[in-house]
């Protein structure tokens, strides 16, 4: 099936033709007559491409409402820091903040809620946003009434493989993680690359990101309805034993792979070491840079993450959101740069910036966006379809323990001298301690 | 001024010092302190919560596994770090304790591992042992064949073994130049009448220069076990406190427990307990250099 | 530093086949030291002028076209080194700069007086370094919060100072008792007060401890991380924060991290020459009485 056709089924199953974009003018609803013209404010924020192309369109911000907005970068690694600190000192260091939905619900007390804000700039979020981006902005594990910022930065899983490599031996992308089993062992048979990228190390919760897909695929969860850890159940055992079987029993990881963190397996598959690699949909810019890959964009491919046999994938996605500070004293105009920057136009205009490979998007219109599609292949609608069945991080807040718990848990199956079964009995009665405080 | 010359001398002299220590680290100390005895997860209050006495030190000395795990890893990592780096430190300083354009260069280079930032360290040492283009790695492949295809951080002992090697690379050679520094305060007629009365290399060693030594040896000993206690960017960078747990140290618990699992209260009993077994150690250290 | 020993140095002295042996071992082992501590840093040094494409593989290890983008781009929005390493000069040079003072006449105090609680005090002086950072450093941010200090230079040097303070008057006090007291004694009886006696005679004896305790000093600050990170926001942003700011969503860019080793190893090499002469110089003059 040709790209374009997949495209169009693609668009048609949902429901939806292509989108052709109508250039509409600025659809923020910004005070008029620049209130708050003078005013500064301070946002934190980390290092990201999109990011900083934001910032290169501060300056229309300015015109538009006499705002500047400072831009304070923090080390990505020490952004939880910086933020407890705002939180327990009920500083207003910051007027806006970000934070990612994995740092848990703790840090969300940061905010103020911004539902009246909202319907007084008629922002419809449930019109803007897929819901798995979405509830990662609301308080009470995802299902609570207050509205704490406007998702910014939202990922989907891709599997990127090598269309050079699959071209020439005749395959197709995996459509379940069986078939990657098997593709990745005729691969390691007919070349001297290894079959798939995966990362098993213990770095920020990395090694869960993909086992997710296999726990929930296999309709395992973590928590059951009474809110006590279900991962141990027979089919959290099964699907953490063929996650981990990747590696150890089939061997179509490289060896390495049970020390890598995600940017490890990246610079595997960039090293042309590996044939597929399961991750995030950003980390594309990384493969087709010549500064940091040794592949030419037509080599690398993309494709929807596999499933289970037989069921619809299931996804895991990640959210940031920008929100404003309880204690700042400049709210209205924060939720006036929140309101611009939020706007569609502004995500569409950088993902088809030609100067940036920046993929990332979380609002729906431009997910569906033809021209964006046509940019970067389809690789959207793909989003778009994943997003409709993808599952959030989980929001209750022991969540930052139990994730380092079977992270940790992850890790040390890897190394294969512990067994699946007793390491998650082991981990569900700690999870169990952890939930009863 | 005549108010001055009625205090006793030696608390001028100690004030600034002493002053501006009480002043700076008072608040912090007794925040934190009574902190210890209160609960205050962040998730639920953004204030300090109730008072619940020793149950937060009782919970981790008698129901929190991965405290205890903690404990363990702790002592392993600081025993052997500790050890290795005294030996490593007093052989190289014997060795670079002559004359000579080669030992000079050698202790000019000294200095270096320690000032590099320990996050530095700690992200090279992980690159270097890198299964695919690690260059450690790769030499220790190509010395010991039968070792191509080990994953270092794949392996808890070969964790353990790196996280001690990075800390080790990190502060011997600066230690070297504190035993260098105590080598040459003993002087040198002491070893000479040993020599000339006939005594073997091996024994003027043990006799005359070894408890002359003993001083900077024991400096070396406590500070480097503060600060082996006290050790976690390396080992956050490194190893990231795995596989699973193995390599996971109290000051690593207790970072994660303030910062990611926003358990304030509790980490700051964990920290204490480490503080504790620190006052009770350097105690028993502060008799002895006092004696004399 | 002492020589080697005072039979060698004789005119017409033969080694003997064993000495030679021992001679050669000792010129091995010192050579595997140097390749010890200079292996990593020369790939450290290597690292910083490789793009990340050639960082990241054995087989370009060696051969590879270098590239001085990494070093500019440190300098460059947003890491901005270049404000981050004056910063850390400011704040390390002006914690030494007032630690020295202050522990000296406090290791003085501790080394020859008697007192009561001398030893308490001692302990609990030097405790105050044992609580690990991450529990102290929020009841400091809240107090430089309450004094409007928040994202200065002078707050991080305050809170280094109360770092370094015990060490080093712990490091100076050990030189210090080892100077014998009856120089200080005589001339004191001859009439000298004692600030006098403590300027010329004690500090000039004490200098390899205190130089030593300078240079502690100096890295334990240079290489603070933490409280840098908390106190500080835009004005008083350190050396390791810029380093820390390399682990970034795309994993860690160990080209641009190393750019930074580089430029910290760079000045220390030449700060450690000059200061292994004052150390050597006094260092022998210790070892002559």
């Amino acid at each position: 099936m040709k790209r374009r056709d997949v495209l169009q089924v693609g668009a048609a199953t949902m429901g939806l033709g292509f989108q052709p974009w109508v250039r509409a003018q600025s659809s923020a609803n910004l005070k008029p007559g620049k209130p708050y013209a003078g005013t500064e404010l301070s946002l934190m924020t980390v290092v990201a491409p999109q990011f900083k192309a934001h910032e290169a369109r501060l300056p229309e911000f300015e015109a538009l409402t006499g705002i500047k907005v400072k831009y304070q970068y923090v080390p990505f690694a020490s952004t939880r820091e910086k933020l407890t600190a705002e939180l327990v000192a009920q500083g207003s260091q910051y007027d806006l903040l970000s934070v990612m939905d994995v740092w848990g619900p703790s840090l969300y007390n940061l905010f103020d809620p911004i539902n009246a804000r909202l319907a007084e700039k008629k922002i419809d979020m449930v019109e803007r946003y897929p819901y798995a981006h979405l509830r990662a902005s609301r308080d009470g594990n995802g299902n609570g009434k207050n509205i704490l910022g406007m998702p910014i930065r939202g990922h989907v899983q891709l599997m990127f493989y090598r269309k050079d490599v699959f071209a020439k031996l005749g395959l197709k992308p995996p459509a379940t993680w069986d078939e990657m089993v098997e593709t990745g062992k005729t691969i390691q048979a007919k070349t001297d690359l290894s079959g798939v990228a995966m990362y098993y190390g213990k770095t920020g919760a990395q090694n869960l990101m993909i086992w997710f897909n296999y726990l929930w695929g296999m309709g395992g969860d973590l928590l059951d309805a009474k809110g006590q850890p279900a991962f141990n159940s027979p089919q959290g055992v099964a699907a953490t034993q063929a996650y981990i079987d990747v590696l150890l029993k089939h061997k179509v990881a490289p060896a390495a792979s049970a020390s890598f963190n995600e940017s490890d397996a990246a610079n595997s598959m960039a090293q042309g070491k590996v044939a597929m690699y399961p991750v995030w949909w950003w980390r594309f810019a990384g493969l087709v840079d010549p500064k940091t890959s040794t592949l030419k964009p037509e080599q690398v491919g993309f494709a929807p993450l596999p499933s289970m046999p037989g069921k619809d994938s299931t996804t895991y996605t990640n959210t940031w959101f920008y929100g404003i500070n309880k204690n700042s004293k400049k709210k209205d105009a924060a939720m006036e740069f929140l309101t611009w920057l939020s706007q569609p136009e502004v995500e569409r205009s950088v993902l088809l910036d030609p100067s940036l490979n920046e993929v990332v998007a979380v609002q729906t219109r431009n997910l569906l966006d033809g021209d964006v599609n046509r940019r970067f292949g389809g690789m959207h609608l793909f989003g778009a379809q994943a997003l409709k069945g993808a599952k959030g991080t989980p929001l209750f807040p022991q969540w930052a323990q139990v994730s380092d718990l079977l992270e940790a848990t992850m890790s040390e199956l890897a190394t294969g001298k512990t067994q699946v079964k007793p390491a998650l009995d082991e981990a569900a009665s700690r999870a169990r301690r952890l939930l009863r405080s | 001024m005549v108010v001055l010359r009625r205090i006793p001398v030696h608390w001028l002299l100690l004030a600034p010092a002493l002053f501006f220590v009480a002043a700076m680290a008072l608040f912090p100390l007794g925040y934190s302190f009574l902190l210890s005895f209160r609960e205050w997860k962040l998730a639920r209050s953004v204030t300090p919560g109730d008072w619940v006495g020793l149950e937060n030190y009782w919970y981790l000395l008698t129901d929190d596994p991965d405290f205890l795990e903690a404990v363990k890893v702790t002592s392993v990592f600081v025993v052997s770090n500790v050890g290795v780096t005294l030996l490593v430190a007093l052989g190289a300083a014997l060795l670079l304790h002559r004359a000579g354009r080669i030992n000079t260069f050698a202790r000019v280079l000294l200095i270096l591992p320690f000032v590099m930032s320990p996050a530095l360290v700690g992200i090279s040492f992980r690159f270097f042992l890198n299964g695919e283009y690690g260059i450690v790695h790769h030499l220790i492949g190509l010395a010991f064949p039968s070792m191509v295809n080990t994953i270092w951080l794949a392996d808890s002992t070969l964790s353990m073994v790196a996280v001690i090697a990075a800390d080790v690379w990190h502060w011997a050679p600066y230690m070297t130049l504190v035993m260098l520094g105590g080598l040459a305060s003993i002087p040198k007629e002491t070893e000479e009448a040993a020599r000339v009365d006939g005594a073997s290399a091996w024994a003027v060693f043990r006799d005359v220069t070894l408890p002359q030594l003993l001083p900077v040896i024991s400096v070396v000993l406590v500070l480097k076990t503060v600060f082996a206690l006290k050790a976690f960017d390396i080992i956050y960078t490194l190893s990231n406190g795995g596989p699973g747990r193995s390599t996971q140290t109290l000051a690593y618990f207790v970072y994660e427990t303030a910062f990611n699992y926003y358990n304030m209260g509790y980490a700051a009993a964990a920290a204490y307990i480490l503080t504790a077994v620190l006052l009770v150690t350097s105690g028993f250290y502060l008799r002895l250099v006092f004696k004399k | 530093m002492t020589a080697s020993l005072s039979t060698a140095a004789m005119p017409g002295y033969q080694a003997s086949a064993g000495e030679r042996t021992v001679n050669w071992v000792r010129q091995l082992a010192v050579m595997v030291l140097i390749g010890a501590i200079l292996l990593p840093i020369a790939w450290i040094f290597l690292t910083a002028f490789k793009t990340p494409r050639d960082v990241y593989s054995i087989s370009s290890a060696l051969w590879f076209t270098p590239t001085f983008e990494n070093m500019l781009t440190v300098f460059r929005e947003p890491w901005n080194l270049g404000s981050k390493v004056v910063n850390s000069l400011a704040v390390a040079g002006g914690t030494v700069l007032l630690a020295m003072p202050m522990a000296t006449m406090a290791a003085y105090a501790f080394s020859r007086f008697d007192f009561r609680f001398k030893q308490t005090i001692f302990l609990i002086v030097i405790a105050s370094q044992f609580i690990p950072a991450a529990v102290v450093v929020l009841p400091y941010f809240l107090m430089f919060k309450e004094a409007g200090m928040l994202d200065t230079r002078t707050a991080l040097v305050l809170v280094n100072l109360s770092i370094v303070l015990p060490y080093a008057v712990w490091m100076i006090k050990g030189f210090i008792d080892a100077v014998p007291m009856e120089i200080e004694e005589s001339a004191m009886v001859d009439g000298a007060p004692r600030s006098r006696v403590i300027w010329e005679i004690v500090v000039p004896t004490a200098l390899p401890g205190i130089i030593t305790a300078a240079v502690f000093s100096f890295t334990l600050t240079w290489n603070e991380f933490l409280f840098a990170l908390i106190i500080g926001k835009q004005h008083a942003l350190t050396l390791p924060i810029g380093l820390i700011g390399f682990r970034t969503e795309r994993g860690d860019l160990w080209e641009l991290m190393a750019a930074g080793g580089v430029l910290i190893t760079a000045p220390m090499f030449l700060i450690s020459l000059l200061v292994q002469k004052q150390f050597v110089g006094s260092l022998t003059a210790g070892s002559v009485r």
